[in-house]
């Protein structure tokens, strides 16, 4: 099964078996990953569940939804080249080992 | 049929489910919510039968949570809702409600009551202005706002009632001023919004129906004509940006002018986060330690506001509607079933809250539901935060006293907001220490 590494505040870090076509997020707040709530459900509307894609990751996952960039635009935390919305990353094979950081101001 | 996760854990059908009215009686559970939920926790019972009609009633944080992300768990139509207001006077006086006029406006304008393709559309034309980045770019208005209103309140001198002098003039003056709203038109906003909380009454009398209906015909067209007028005079870019929006909207059912659009969405801004910050105060001032300790650390403004509306939330149950076959742990939820959630119940779970009932300024964020969940929670939130932190920094402050004459005029009952009767203060301007 894929893994995806979170890594949180004090580089305190979660590593994660995430089935393919499960999302980030999902995992995460099943696994009480800390800063990463999931308010919305997956919808891209609330923003709690900002991450930052490592390299080389990012250009693997898909273009943001208008919606996601919406959000990311309107975070008050600082949004990165790598900042996405971990709700909107679906697991699969080539995304095995992604790294993800979870900003300090959400953990 | 669509699965949402969890444990298998409930019947199959619905009928085999403990039905609500056989476990707590219906004028306990109109009464009180939060104690008639408090007692089905003890009973380890979270998701109930309605007796009445078929329904779903949830209490449980985690089912409530995996519900409301379903993406079959929808709005309720318009028709659901005006005719459950109308059955509610039937019910509860015998007499014809008649017709649901201007209700029935003010629902189809709302976000609330889309659904899918509508919904995202209409959601994105407001959710843009209500991102964090958005309305903190408005916090300053707001401390200007709850000066002012704090300045009015000292300079009266004796007792007010936090809620109808403070909090509501606060939110009210706020968003008329955001929305072009001329100043002498927001008491009598505010007025109409106070009448128009009748239509969350569990059994409304005929005369409680005529006046929310008279009320809400005013405030559609006042708050309607008014945001249409400032909008024609050009200079409002919040307008002028919905009014774009609304146009590439282009689909059937959807708004179909800018004034009635904003009537609708805004009144939750105008009138639910005024309740929000009464309660958030109401629960912060119950002990005059908490209330030190946030005047000495004002970095606990937003963990006393976020306590205070898991407390008391001010919407504390809101229907939504299985528009496919759902099943979830188990249960088989046909299209069409209503679905009762007790928001303010999922913020009390034990399962998910320790010692859920005890105002506590250093609890862990947890997954709240004060402000509903999944694709339709309250696209107003990031904005009801920033004007409940702002006052409460403003009422927290060094040169400002609150003295709450009491705390025990008790919770509206029979109504689904969750308000105080009145919550008596005097608010005094001190010197810094």
């Amino acid at each position: 099964m894929p893994e995806a590494r979170f890594v949180g505040a004090g580089s305190a870090e979660t590593v994660l078996d995430v089935p393919n076509g499960q999302t980030l997020k999902q995992a995460a707040v099943d696994n009480l990953v800390p800063g990463i709530i999931g308010d919305c459900g997956g919808y891209a509307t609330c923003g709690t569940c900002h991450v930052v894609v490592d390299e080389p990751f990012r250009a693997r996952l898909p273009t943001p939804s208008e919606d996601e960039e919406i959000m990311l635009e309107g975070l008050l935390t600082p949004v990165t080249a790598g900042s996405r919305l971990a709700c909107q990353i679906t697991m699969a094979d080539d995304l095995d080992g992604i790294t993800v950081h979870v900003p300090e101001s959400q953990g | 049929m669509r699965r949402s996760p969890g444990a298998t854990d409930l019947p199959p059908s619905i009928s085999d489910l403990p039905a609500l009215s056989d476990l707590v009686p219906p004028d306990v559970w109109a009464a009180d919510l939060v104690a008639a939920s408090e007692g089905l926790f003890e009973r380890d019972v979270r998701v109930l039968r309605d007796s009445d009609g078929g329904g779903l009633v949830v209490v449980g944080h985690a089912a409530m949570r995996a519900l409301a992300q379903h993406a079959e768990v929808g709005a309720t139509p318009v028709e659901f809702l005006t005719g459950r207001s109308g059955e509610r006077v039937r019910r509860a006086t015998g007499a014809e409600p008649g017709g649901a006029g201007a209700f029935d406006a003010f629902l189809r304008n709302q976000v609330f009551t889309m659904n899918p393709p509508l919904h995202a559309g209409v959601r994105r034309v407001v959710g843009r202005h209500l991102v964090p980045r958005a309305v903190m770019g408005a916090a300053g208005r707001a401390e200007r706002v709850i000066a002012e209103v704090l300045a009015e309140v000292v300079a009266a001198g004796g007792p007010v009632d936090l809620a109808r002098d403070v909090a509501g003039p606060y939110v009210t003056r706020f968003w008329t001023g955001q929305l072009g709203i001329p100043v002498g038109t927001a008491a009598r906003v505010q007025h109409l919004m106070h009448e128009m909380n009748r239509m969350f009454l569990f059994a409304p009398t005929v005369d409680d129906r005529a006046r929310m209906l008279a009320a809400t015909a005013e405030y559609m067209d006042l708050v309607g004509r008014t945001v249409a007028r400032a909008w024609e005079h050009g200079d409002n870019a919040l307008l002028a940006d919905l009014a774009r929006g609304l146009d590439g909207v282009d689909l059937p059912g959807g708004p179909a002018e800018l004034g009635a659009f904003v009537a609708a969405n805004f009144f939750d801004g105008f009138h639910t986060v005024g309740v929000a910050l009464a309660n958030a105060v109401h629960h912060l001032y119950a002990d005059p330690a908490d209330v030190e300790r946030v005047r000495r650390d004002p970095s606990l403004v937003p963990a006393a506001f976020t306590e205070g509306v898991r407390l008391s939330a001010p919407l504390m149950l809101t229907t939504r509607m299985a528009h496919a076959d759902v099943e979830h742990a188990g249960l088989r939820i046909p299209a069409g079933t209503p679905i009762t959630m007790v928001w303010i119940a999922g913020n009390r779970d034990p399962e998910v809250h320790d010692d859920p009932g005890r105002y506590r300024l250093d609890r862990a964020p947890r997954l709240g539901t004060a402000f509903g969940g999944g694709a339709r929670i309250c696209p107003g939130r990031n904005a009801a935060r920033m004007l409940g932190e702002v006052a409460l920094r403003a009422l927290t402050a060094a040169t400002v006293e609150v003295h709450v004459a009491t705390t025990d005029t008790g919770w509206v009952p029979g109504s689904g907001i969750r308000r105080r009767a009145a919550i008596p203060v005097v608010v005094r301007q001190v010197a810094a220490a």
